[in-house]
């Protein structure tokens, strides 16, 4: 075997194992960002997390994230935080919510492209699980993904139980806001 | 009645804005909500399956619960269940429940009993969602795809790793072909059996599905499957094809369920809140309207929307339950928007408008759907608006003609929008129509109350008018109705003269060969057969087939005689009354009857209308009523009957299997039902049991007893009707009741068997048994006997001793007696007869001679045989004593001391103040030279017989024996009775042993009477001969009785 035979050997098994890891891979973000709206009558509460982290895998389409409750900031005093992580998510029993769950429509999101997808999974917050179809638009740039979805959760579904006396104060239904770039890696 | 002018025609047409509200109908469907349950509340009812028996078996979070339409039963983990929240539910061919629950196990139901599925080790955990049978069992799970149990219980598994679309599968359908569906969140996929192995073909989003989420498939009766999904709203696959249409625009939510409510059409139930309805026909599918009639069920929280077999629609809800009904009837009143509820006429039009007459003029309504009527351009003026509109019709132009009560009649030009009034011209100038009609020739008919008819030319512009009033031969001026029909002949409904015929230009009185004159005809109308129906009041309806009548009322199927209005469709005639509406059924000549029991009706006369459909339009003073007779015959489902419970002597048996009783077991009772979920539709049955029931016996009740049933065999039928004539086909029940022991012919020869060898054997028995008795008896008779034998011995020996010395005594005794050849040489015309009752005898005679002194007496001493010879040997002894020793010879003397003598002879010195023993006596002292007789008596006579006449001398009335010192007696003396004794005199002394004498025919005592008589009798003959007479005559007498006491006759004469 001379040298060119050798080259065109090693090279070929590197491209080969290049496409395998390519078909293999994975989009992955330790930094999404998370953000939820409570609009009651009486006060608006937004609060936002930047440490989203998370999975998806394009060939099966299935995704994983996470957040940890405790990672969201703003709302509108230090008091509010506190009774957000120890009263109504419990962030000690209950750290982090998930959403794990598959897209719907058959989309190949390594193909650069805009699509409008439904992620159907399982909701966990305040260590409730619930079904869930997030309509989401997914920007992909191949090896890079921007994922945005907006959605409701309604508190009750997950054993959030306002106190009468913030009735007015905290909304039933909490708008959340998701946007996540996601970069594909082996 | 007055008459009314317009004069003011100038009627301008009115375009009102097309109003956006629509009117719903009120009691279109009823709806039932129910939220608790035998006192559970906000159920959760996840899923449901309608059985064979029509009861409806609920899957629910709190387990199993089974609805019969009456009551509900709950099925809950302590019955068996092995998980009480229950996802999915179904009952296969053989009649097994699959219960699947959230934790991916099934329960199966099979005879009342719960049991865990055999091979739920082999399935996963997620949700059971959905059973369909194909082949086997498929069990559809939320999370692991599709399990397949095949007929020989081998399970497969099939999921997204070996060609399922996704594992999260939501339903399963069957298509024609008998391939499988299974609707996932990847798309449906289609299995097919291939050779021994499956197929499985996705179609998904890339294959043109609109949507990867498939929630439900159902195969529509055209043979597509029809697909609801999440956000796509539903599409309909053609699998033969493989084509698919698509709904243009779906913005209304996921879809959670879909039915085929009609062939191709399909109710969309959305989580939206609201149930959609839309056609699909052969190219595509039709837009989406909201259902009406269901916007009063909440659809919150909607787990299932079903249909079923009556077509009710079912809403299972997170919280509860509602059913919803369509009703025949449906209501459009003043406070759903029309403008009255005084609606006294109505008419749907060719462009189907409905025109509504009421006591506030004429008003068009649009008629979008069944359920609702839209005000529309209105086109009168305000003038009419409180003109009464008494009938509206439609000509073949289009034009609408209708009639005011005091107004006349108008012209509404659909072309030009304009109205006018057409003036009858009537004699009477009578402005109050009440009915409109055409005839062929496009002539315009009007009838008034009060004015005749009118027929009115159509064609020509003029518009000319022709009356036809009481002088033209109509016999009245008062018509409530006309028809004609397709000969041109008119049919006239008069008030007071009947129903008219009116042919050739001449009226004809119809009802005159039925003698119903002085009747008025309120309503005609024709039926598709031909026959002209009409209503009388008080008379119900009367059919005419153009050659006689017939009545039908009350008394062969109408429930109201007054029916006030008469609608036809088809071959169904229905009277409209105050109660509702009788249908009658030309081809099955039966009445169907629809009330109305909770709503005011009060149609008004002749304010009805049917329409190309069969709904009848009615006119009413509580509103419009639609009444929808289309489907009468033609839906023919019906509630299905089947038996509770059977009580045979009051206890329950298991009517499944045990159909044998035995003679005593013979009341039964049976109870039954029928499952029919339509609201306010009462459920009928007929039963009958062949055997005892003649025919079929109706009732509502829901049981039935028969008591006292004789052996043989029986069937129990059992039908329910569903209220409008249909009856289900009936279920039977047959059980035989075997004759009791007494009628079974073997019984018979065996109990004749067995009484005859029971007697057998008892005589046989007893007779052994007497034998042995009888050889006791014998032997003891042979002891006895002998005894007897020795004893009679012996007393024959004392006998003999005895009579031996009676004999003796009696020698003694006749040795006492005096010689009769000595008496008679005193008296020689004397006899004695002297007859002891024994060898002894207690009387005797004494006899003696003092001087010219003959003493003779007749003695009868106390007793007979040897105590009586005893006491007259005293009584001789102290006779003797007394006569011949002491000389004594009168003979009261010799009785007073005869009587010192025998009590001295008895006693002695003793006391006998209460003796009786004594001797009675009668003696005579006869001094043969006086010829004077001197008598004493002590209870004897002395009988005197003196020329032929027996004359009796009474002796004293004490015996001798009497004590004379004390007592009663004392100092009593006896008397002497003397007679001068003539010739030819005979005396005759006796005791009273011959009168005392039983004997004679009838065995009585012969008495004194007939012994003087015998003693006159014979009193002239010679002695001799009176001792042969006297001596005949006792034995005549005596007969074959026995002597009772000794016999002393005594007869003497001097000479």
């Amino acid at each position: 075997m001379n040298k060119a035979t050798t080259l065109f050997f090693i090279l070929l098994i590197a491209v080969s194992f290049a496409f395998q890891s390519q078909d293999n891979a994975l989009y992955r973000t330790n930094a999404g960002v998370v953000s939820f709206l409570s609009s009651a009558p009486h006060e608006k509460i937004k609060a936002t997390s930047k440490k989203l982290y998370g999975v998806l895998d394009p060939n099966k389409r299935m995704y994983n994230f996470a957040v940890p409750i405790s990672s969201f900031e703003g709302f509108n005093s230090p008091l509010q935080k506190e009774h957000f992580n120890e009263n109504y998510l419990e962030s000690q029993k209950n750290p982090k919510a998930y959403y794990k769950g598959k897209i719907i429509e058959e989309v190949d999101l390594k193909k650069p492209g805009i699509y409008q997808v439904r992620a159907k999974g399982m909701l966990t917050i305040h260590g409730i699980e619930k079904e869930c179809i997030v309509k989401s638009k997914v920007v992909s740039e191949g090896n890079k993904l921007n994922i945005e979805s907006n959605f409701s959760v309604l508190l009750k579904d997950y054993g959030i139980k306002i106190p009468k006396v913030v009735s007015q104060k905290i909304a039933e239904e909490i708008a959340v806001t998701i946007n996540v770039d996601m970069v594909i890696k082996n | 009645m007055t008459l009314r002018y317009f004069k003011h025609y100038n009627f301008i047409v009115c375009i009102f804005i097309l109003l956006s509200f629509a009117i719903p109908a009120a009691k279109a469907q009823q709806i039932k909500n129910i939220s608790s349950i035998n006192n559970q509340r906000n159920i959760s009812f996840n899923c449901l399956v309608q059985a064979n028996d029509g009861t409806i078996w609920y899957g629910t979070n709190n387990g199993v619960i089974k609805f019969d339409g009456e009551k509900f039963k709950n099925f809950e983990n302590t019955k068996g269940l092995i998980n009480v929240p229950v996802s999915a539910i179904f009952i296969d061919q053989s009649n097994l429940i699959w219960i699947g629950h959230n934790n991916g196990k099934i329960t199966i139901f099979e005879n009342e009993k719960f049991s865990a599925f055999p091979f739920n080790d082999q399935l996963g955990s997620a949700k059971i969602t959905s059973f369909i049978e194909n082949n086997g069992m498929w069990i559809g799970t939320y999370g692991n795809g599709v399990y397949h149990v095949d007929k020989k219980n081998k399970v497969n598994h099939y999921n997204d790793q070996n060609g399922l679309s996704d594992n999260a599968v939501y339903t399963m359908c069957i298509d024609k072909r008998k391939s499988l569906w299974v609707g996932t969140d990847g798309g449906l996929t289609c299995l097919k059996n291939k050779k021994n192995a499956t197929e499985l073909d996705i179609i998904s989003m890339k294959k043109g599905l609109p949507d990867n989420i498939v929630r439900n498939i159902i195969l529509a009766q055209n043979g597509d499957l029809i697909i609801a999904m999440q956000d796509s709203g539903i599409c309909a696959y053609n699998v033969d094809q493989r084509t698919f249409k698509k709904n243009e625009h779906w913005n209304y939510g996921p879809v959670i369920s879909i039915i085929e409510f009609e062939p191709n059409t399909f109710y969309i139930a959305s989580e939206k809140n609201a149930i959609f309805k839309c056609v699909i026909s052969n190219d595509k599918i039709g837009s989406f309207s909201r259902l009406n009639y269901t916007e009063n069920v909440d659809c919150r929280d909607l787990n299932v929307f079903y249909k079923d077999r009556e077509k009710n629609l079912w809403f299972l809800k997170k919280n509860g339950m509602s059913i919803l009904s369509q009703s025949r009837w449906k209501i459009f009143q003043k406070n759903n928007g029309i403008i009255s509820d005084t609606i006294l006429s109505v008419l749907i039009d060719s462009k189907n408008n409905c025109w509504i007459g009421s006591n506030k003029g004429l008003h068009i309504y649009s008629i979008p759907s069944y359920y609702e009527i839209v005000p529309t351009e209105l086109t009168v003026k305000q003038q009419i608006y409180d003109k009464e509109v008494t009938c509206i019709f439609e000509d073949k132009f289009g034009n609408i003609w209708f009639g005011t009560y005091g107004n006349g009649l108008f012209k509404y030009n659909t072309k030009t929008k304009k109205i006018k009034s057409i003036p009858l011209q009537t004699e009477f100038e009578n402005d109050n129509v009440s009915c409109i009609t055409v005839d062929d020739n496009n002539k315009i008919w009007v009838s008034t109350l009060g004015g005749g008819i009118s027929m009115i030319d159509n064609i020509n512009a003029s518009e000319e008018v022709k009356n036809f009033s009481f002088k033209d031969g109509l016999g009245v001026n008062y018509v409530y109705s006309i028809l004609c029909d397709s000969q041109n002949l008119r049919w006239v409904g008069t008030d007071g003269i009947g129903l008219l015929e009116y042919t050739a230009g001449i009226f004809i009185k119809v009802n005159e060969k039925s003698n119903l004159e002085s009747k008025s005809v309120y309503s005609i109308a024709k039926s598709s057969s031909g026959n002209v129906w009409f209503n009388m009041s008080e008379h119900g309806l009367y059919k005419f087939d153009g050659n006689s009548l017939l009545n039908y009322s009350t008394l062969n199927g109408l429930t109201d005689n007054n029916p006030l209005s008469i609608s036809t469709y088809k071959n169904l005639v229905m009277a409209i009354h105050n109660n509702g509406i009788d249908v009658f059924n030309e081809k099955s000549n039966q009445f169907t009857n629809f009330y109305l029991n909770d709503v005011v009706f009060e149609p008004n006369l002749n304010a009805s209308f049917t329409d190309k459909k069969g709904n009848v339009w009615i006119g009413t003073n509580n509103g419009l009523f639609l009444f929808n007779s289309s489907d009468i015959y033609t839906d023919t489902i019906t509630p299905i009957a089947s038996f509770t419970s059977v009580l045979v002597n009051n206890v329950n048996v298991n009517f499944d299997s045990k159909n044998s009783f035995s003679s005593s077991q013979n009341s039964f009772l049976f109870n039954f039902n029928a499952v029919w979920f339509k609201i306010g539709e009462k459920v009928k049955f007929k039963y009958m049991l062949k055997g005892v029931d003649k025919k079929f016996i109706y009732s509502e009740n829901k049981s039935i007893s028969y008591g006292g049933l004789q052996a043989g065999s029986y069937t129990f039928y059992l039908s329910a009707s569903n209220g409008e004539g249909h009856w289900s086909k009936p279920i039977t029940y047959h059980f035989t009741i075997a004759k009791p022991m007494w009628q079974i012919w073997w019984v018979w020869i065996l109990a004749i068997a067995i009484i005859y060898l029971s007697i057998h054997l008892i005589l046989r028995y007893r007779l052994n048994l007497l034998k042995r008795e009888k050889k006791i008896l014998e032997h003891k008779v042979q002891l006895r006997t002998q005894e007897i034998v020795n004893q009679s011995k012996i007393i024959e020996a004392k006998n003999k001793d005895i009579t031996d010395s009676i004999e003796y005594a009696k020698k003694i005794q006749d040795s006492i007696l005096p010689n009769i050849e000595y008496i008679k040489n005193f008296l020689p015309h004397s006899f004695i007869f002297y007859k002891q009752k024994d060898i002894v005898s207690g009387d005797f005679y004494w006899f003696a001679v003092k001087n010219n002194h003959i003493i003779f007496a007749a003695v009868d001493c106390t007793g007979h045989g040897v105590p009586g010879a005893f006491m007259s040997l005293i009584g001789n002894n102290v006779l003797n004593q007394i006569v011949n020793e002491n000389n004594v010879t009168d003979p009261a003397t010799i009785l007073m001391q005869l009587n010192t003598g025998v009590l001295k002879a008895l006693y002695g010195s003793k006391n006998y103040s209460t003796t009786k023993d004594g001797m009675d006596i009668g003696i005579c002292n006869i001094n043969i030279q006086t010829k004077n007789l001197i008598f004493a008596g002590a209870m004897r006579p002395l009988y005197l017989c003196r020329e032929g006449v027996l004359e009796e001398i009474l002796g004293d009335k004490v015996s001798i024996g009497t004590d004379f010192n004390e007592g009663t007696h004392k100092n009593f003396s006896f008397s002497n009775k003397e007679i001068k004794i003539q010739d030819n005199d005979v005396f005759y002394l006796s005791t009273d042993g011959y009168a005392d004498q039983f004997g004679g025919e009838k065995g009585k005592k012969m008495m004194k009477k007939n012994f003087k008589n015998l003693l006159q009798l014979i009193s002239n003959r010679t002695m001799d001969e009176q001792a042969k007479v006297v001596s005949d005559s006792l034995i005549e007498w005596k007969g074959n009785f026995e002597q009772v006491d000794d016999i002393l006759v005594i007869g003497f004469k001097l000479s």
